[in-house]
């Protein structure tokens, strides 16, 4: 079933490619669209840095209550496997245990791909944030014993370029 | 309006005994107590303003993100020294 599915994908990309057609997407949005997706980032934004500071302000909170060490520690580690911490100290990494760094914490991961879709909204830049994701996957196919999977590995990517050479346009920094 | 009179009132009550005691502990926890009213207010305020008519440039919106990437390291950062302090402060902290 696999290889029929591959098969049928590759058949149509390569059918796609000799028939040369122009391109017929033009993603680019509007300004007023840019403008819709910027605002929602920004509040997202927003939004989960007002969180940190809550976090913040509670873990503060907590500190100046009469409870158990253990009880304020397990609330810290779990705000730091959230934000990650560069260089923790002997005593973070006894009581916490190993944790991200700043830039690999999900909070981190999860910016960045944010900022990837709403800072110069478009569809290439949406498509190209979700190549990224399943690219690993992609590789791990492509990695695999089983020749069907490789197959399909290989149809997969031939198809996501063929569907990216037609997101011509946007990206750009609409109306910044 | 009288819950939170009187709630300000207790707030205010509980500062003066605290400073007169010199309990740094309990201003400490006063304080974050005021720090959390003003982050729901301001939560507040986040959820129910709804779009400010205000046009963003792409530099705007990247000037939101690096104020979340900057509250982000002074949480860890703040997370982090509570718990050496904690730890330094009862001997099982790790050299």
């Amino acid at each position: 079933m696999l290889r029929i599915i591959s098969t049928i994908a590759v058949a149509l990309a390569v059918a796609g490619c000799g028939a040369k057609v122009p391109p017929v997407l033009s993603p680019a949005p509007t300004p007023a669209e840019v403008q819709q997706v910027r605002q929602i980032g920004a509040r997202i934004a927003d939004g989960v840095t007002l969180g940190l500071t809550l976090v913040d302000d509670t873990g503060r909170l907590l500190d100046g209550l009469p409870l158990s060490t253990e009880l304020k520690d397990r609330y810290d580690c779990a705000a730091l496997r959230l934000t990650g911490l560069d260089a923790p100290s002997a005593t973070v990494t006894r009581v916490c245990g190993p944790l991200p760094t700043l830039a690999a914490s999900p909070l981190a991961l999860a910016r960045t791909k944010l900022a990837a879709v709403t800072t110069c909204p478009s569809l290439r830049a949406t498509v190209a944030v979700v190549l990224g994701e399943i690219d690993p996957f992609i590789v791990r196919l492509s990695l695999s014993e089983n020749p069907s999977l490789v197959f399909a590995a290989s149809a997969i990517r031939t198809a996501f370029a063929y569907a990216r050479s037609f997101l011509v346009g946007g990206g750009e920094c609409w109306a910044s | 309006m009288l819950g939170f009179l009187t709630f300000a009132g207790l707030k205010f009550a509980a500062r003066k005994v605290a400073e007169a005691l010199g309990s740094s502990r309990a201003i400490q926890v006063l304080d974050a107590v005021e720090a959390i009213e003003r982050d729901v207010r301001a939560g507040a305020t986040l959820i129910h303003d709804e779009s400010t008519g205000e046009v963003l440039t792409a530099a705007d919106v990247e000037a939101r993100y690096a104020a979340w990437a900057r509250q982000q390291d002074e949480t860890a950062a703040q997370a982090a020294a509570r718990i050496d302090a904690r730890h330094a402060a009862d001997g099982t902290g790790t050299p």
